[in-house]
C-alpha cells in the first residue's frame, strides 16, 4: 500500500552532547542547536538539531570519541514526530534520494564552468536560503559511508577476476537533522551521563553513567 | 517522485535559470572558503555512482575465495572504530 504523504513518522534517535549543567539541565534543554560550522568542518545538513537514528550506538561512539569537555557526556534519547511531507529521507527514501539526485545533476549542470569544489552541506544551505518556500522539508535524514563503516560484505562470489559482486554496508551512520524551526516535534525521554573515562562513576553529582556497553560485547 | 519533489525540482531549475553561473557560485560559496575538496561534482556527473565504488569493500569475499576458509576476524572486530569521529 502506498504511504500517505501525511501519515506520521515517529523517530528514535539519540543526542549527543556535552554533560555540563548536568543531567536535568540537558534532560530540560537538550537536544542543542549545531550552527554553521566553519569552512572546514560544516554542518554536513546544515544548521539544526542533530541526533543518530534508531540505535543509541552512534551517539555513544560520537560522545567517546568528538566531545571534549570535563564533565564527559550526555545522550538524550528523543521521539521525533514528523508528516512524511516534513522530512527528506535520504536514508529509507528511493524517491527522495531520486529528488536530492536530479538537484544535484541541475547544480553540477550549472557549475559546468566553475571549479568542482562542491560539498553537500553548501547545496543544502542554498537551497535553504534562496528556495525556501519551494524546499518544504523541516528534517533531513542521511548516512554516511566512511571509514568508520566497518561492516562490508558481498552478496555474492567473484565469477572472475575482473568482477566486483554487489556490497552491503553495515551498520550505516544515520543521523537526522530537524531545523530549529520544528524543534516542537521532538520530544525527550531520557537524559544520561557519562564520565570521562578514568572518572569514578560515583565522583560527581550527575555521574551516573558507565562507560558505554559496547565495551561489554567482548 | 511524488508532487512535492516535482514542485521543488522546477523551481530549482527555474532559479538557476534566472541566475548567471557567477552568481549563482558566489551565492553558493558565501558561506565557505576554497577548500581542497574539488571533482566531488565531477565524478559525480560524469558516473553517478563513481563516488560509490570501493575496491576495498569486497576485501572480506576476495579473501574468502582465496582462502577456502572463513575469513579470520580481526581481534578488534566486535570494538567500535575510534578513528572514523574524527572523520566525520
Amino acid at each position: 500500500m502506498a504511504e500517505s504523504q501525511d501519515a506520521t513518522v515517529n523517530i528514535k534517535a539519540f543526542h549527543t552532547s556535552k554533560a555540563d549543567g548536568g543531567e536535568d539541565f540537558i534532560f530540560k534543554n537538550a537536544p542543542f542547536l549545531s550552527e554553521k560550522g566553519d569552512a572546514k568542518d560544516p554542518k554536513w545538513l546544515t544548521d539544526g538539531y542533530y541526533l543518530w537514528t534508531d540505535s543509541i550506538k552512534f551517539a555513544e561512539i560520537w560522545g567517546k570519541n568528538a566531545i571534549k569537555s570535563d564533565s564527559g557526556y550526555a545522550i538524550t534519547e528523543c521521539e521525533i514526530s514528523l508528516l512524511n511531507s516534513e522530512l527528506l529521507d535520504l536514508v529509507g527514501n528511493v524517491s527522495h534520494q531520486e529528488i536530492f539526485e536530479a538537484s544535484f545533476k541541475l547544480v553540477s549542470y550549472k557549475l559546468q564552468k566553475k571549479p568542482k569544489d562542491v560539498i553537500v552541506p553548501e547545496v543544502i544551505q542554498y537551497y535553504r536560503d534562496h528556495l525556501p518556500d519551494e524546499f518544504p522539508w523541516v528534517a533531513i535524514k542521511a548516512f554516511d559511508v566512511g571509514d568508520g563503516t566497518k561492516r562490508k560484505m558481498a552478496f555474492r562470489s567473484k565469477r572472475h577476476d575482473n568482477d566486483m559482486p554487489e556490497i552491503t554496508y553495515f551498520p550505516t551512520r544515520q543521523q537526522i537533522c530537524v531545523f530549529e524551526c520544528a524543534k516542537s516535534k521532538i520530544s525527550n525521554v531520557c537524559t544520561t551521563i557519562y564520565p570521562k573515562e578514568g572518572r569514578s562513576a560515583s565522583g560527581g553529582s550527575s555521574a551516573k553513567g558507565k562507560w558505554p556497553r559496547l565495551k561489554e560485547r567482548k | 517522485m511524488d508532487a512535492q519533489g516535482k514542485k521543488f525540482l522546477e523551481a530549482l531549475r527555474q532559479h538557476l535559470d534566472s541566475i548567471s553561473d557567477d552568481e549563482f557560485y558566489a551565492r553558493l560559496k558565501k558561506n565557505s572558503q576554497p577548500h581542497a575538496r574539488g571533482q566531488l561534482l565531477d565524478d559525480f556527473l560524469d558516473n553517478p555512482f563513481a563516488v560509490d565504488v570501493d575496491a576495498s569493500a569486497i576485501q572480506y569475499s576476495v579473501v574468502y575465495e582465496a582462502s577456502g576458509a572463513e575469513p579470520k576476524m580481526p581481534a578488534n572486530e566486535y570494538e567500535d572504530n575510534d578513528e572514523f569521529a574524527e572523520a566525520a
